[in-house]
């Protein structure tokens, strides 16, 4: 490097943002040129004097942030001007994809019309000349184009030879390209919940399976509840929560059917779209109110009434967090979904335990109970039974001593 | 300059404010406001037209966040916005301020003999000097001086060539010397 490359390179050296190779050019070329050493120590100097200013320089005002909040907030609502559509237009790229759909139909409009054109009439032939206008119109996908051309009468349709559809598919892509990375206003905001009961060979295998399929789908174990019974007979069961982001959520519940065999399956939606409109508004009427406040204080006025906007200020900033901080959580559940994974043995806890003489005795005696209880039971519904049906043994009873007496009774000796 | 952990989360921040997220927006803005405001206002010096610039850098970068790509750093990015606004906003302006006349008054090189007097005036004839460079000049000294971007980066900032940032440096620091010199005063700041 020569001595003007390395007087230039200086400056940043100073700030020490020079390549390790530069770095060492430099410094082999301060220790051999008394005025490139010169040069950093005036160098030095100016930055340090410029850091020291720097540093005592005061930070922005503090209601710098509400008002470029306020301003975005003010635009946002604002009519967009014609400029603006414009802009917006031509930054979407639509102008650039509609351009070879435009010269497509000039081209086919030339050669058609043109000198020598397909439908050139008597000006081409060198006949009179014909300067009205009319309209060639084409069909296209978004609809039907005119554009005015000279030198013809009739109507007719142009194929685009397939500048259009070409355009149209530019158009198409950077609208689905602008969808992907900013929600329109009409795309709804549906919070989805499902639940899955499985019946389990191993809970405990099946709880890291759970925790792999919620990992592997971007999201994670929200919570966990796992009874591990004590006493014989009970099965061994666990209740999970999984989220994962929306966009995994039928993946995430087909996954899961293969941790275990599905008892029973469900999914549900929220559409919260509304919900979230309502609450960005009155966000944006908090915010814009914020913004008021703000101003309010910035003129000079009295202590008392620059107080009273200031308590006003601090409520209406609590609202806003409040309600920023319910649209963050909407949107959240909106984007993450959860699911309620419930997972069961399939075999009940098998194991015994031998009784203890305590626990026999105390099986006898409650054996015992039982026993003496069903007896009771059983002598007072047998009497309930009798006093119920008391009537007709009456008259059985009577029917039946009447005929033993007239028929089968002991004869009087005449 | 950011460090990489502030990098990616400016570029999330960036992300998310391009799905229209208002949170990630302030948490930039915090990030990155004493920052743009201390450079608008060294290019300004005026501290109204400072916080009115990062007004514009700020509803520039909400409004302008999907073109951001990841090519560049966030802070380049936003310096970049911030550069050219305040190159606008400079070309605008037909006279220098009050400021900058209120100050070169107080330019007139006195013999001093207490230290920090002589620094004040020092300190004070580099802002009457600085105001005297051109808007390009100028950013190039902040940018590299009081910022510490590299010329490749200062370069991004700019929208010119290396050379450029290296040539615009040279023409700056040549007219800073001769400012000093012609007011006496070359040698004292070293």
């Amino acid at each position: 490097m020569n001595h003007r490359t390395i007087s230039e390179l200086l400056p940043w050296y100073v700030n020490d943002t020079l390549t390790l190779e530069e770095r060492t050019a430099v410094e082999s070329e301060i220790d051999g040129c008394a005025e490139c050493a010169a040069d950093v120590e005036e160098l030095t100097s100016l930055r340090d004097y410029m850091l020291e200013k720097d540093a005592a320089v005061e930070g922005p005002s503090e209601t710098l942030l509400a008002k470029t909040l306020a301003r975005i907030a003010r635009e946002e609502h604002a009519p967009r001007s014609i400029g603006k559509m414009w802009a917006s237009l031509a930054g979407a790229g639509w102008l650039l994809a509609a351009l070879p759909a435009v010269a497509a139909v000039a081209i086919v409009a030339h050669a058609a019309f043109g000198p020598g054109g397909w439908f050139a009439g008597p000006t081409a032939m060198g006949g009179g000349a014909t300067d009205e206008v009319s309209n060639v119109q084409f069909e296209a996908p978004a609809g039907p184009v005119a554009v005015n051309l000279p030198a013809t009468r009739a109507r007719f349709k142009v194929d685009t030879f397939g500048a259009l559809p070409a355009a149209s598919g530019n158009a198409a892509a950077d609208t689905s390209a602008r969808a992907a990375i900013a929600p329109t206003a009409a795309a709804p905001q549906i919070i989805r919940t499902g639940s899955v009961s499985l019946l389990v060979a191993d809970v405990e295998r099946a709880i890291n399976a759970t925790q792999v399929v919620a990992r592997s789908h971007g999201g994670n174990v929200l919570s966990l509840s796992d009874q591990t019974p004590t006493q014989p007979g009970v099965r061994h069961t666990a209740q999970m929560q999984i989220g994962v982001p929306q966009y995994e959520f039928d993946a995430a519940m087909s996954a899961l059917t293969s941790v275990g065999g599905v008892q029973a399956r469900s999914v549900s939606a929220q559409d919260v779209s509304a919900q979230i409109v309502d609450v960005q508004a009155r966000l944006n009427n908090a915010r814009r109110t914020e913004a008021d406040l703000l101003k309010i204080m910035d003129r000079q006025g009295k202590i008392e009434d620059v107080l009273a906007a200031e308590q006003q200020l601090a409520q209406v900033r609590e609202q806003v967090e409040e309600l920023d901080g319910q649209l963050q959580a909407t949107k959240h559940q909106v984007a993450y979904s959860t699911i309620d994974v419930s997972l069961t043995d399939a075999a009940a806890k098998t194991t015994t335990v031998a009784p203890t003489g305590a626990q026999k005795l105390g099986d006898v005696w409650q054996a015992a109970l039982r026993s003496v209880g069903g007896f009771t039971l059983g002598i007072i519904s047998s009497v309930l039974w009798l006093v119920a049906y008391l009537p007709y043994i009456a008259l059985v009873a009577v029917l039946a001593a009447v005929g033993w007496y007239r028929f089968g009774g002991p004869k009087k000796d005449l | 300059m950011d460090a990489p952990h502030a990098e990616e989360e400016a570029r999330f921040w960036l992300a998310q404010i391009a799905r229209g997220d208002r949170s990630a927006f302030e948490k930039l803005f915090r990030a990155y406001e004493v920052r743009l405001y201390r450079y608008l206002l060294s290019m300004v010096r005026e501290k109204q037209h400072a916080e009115e610039l990062v007004n514009d850098v700020m509803v520039e970068v909400w409004r302008g966040a999907p073109r951001f790509r990841n090519e560049s750093k966030p802070a380049t990015w936003l310096f970049g916005i911030a550069y050219h606004k305040a190159i606008d906003a400079l070309r605008r302006r037909k006279a220098p301020t009050v400021e900058l006349r209120a100050v070169a008054s107080v330019a007139d090189p006195r013999p001093n003999p207490e230290e920090v007097a002589m620094a004040e005036i020092l300190r004070r004839n580099l802002e009457a000097a600085m105001g005297t460079l051109s808007p390009e000049h100028r950013a190039v000294v902040e940018l590299a001086l009081t910022h510490g971007y590299s010329y490749h980066q200062i370069s991004d900032i700019a929208g010119c060539p290396v050379n450029t940032v290296k040539t615009r440096m040279f023409h700056a620091r040549r007219h800073l010397r001769e400012y000093f010199v012609r007011r006496g005063l070359h040698g004292e700041a070293s």
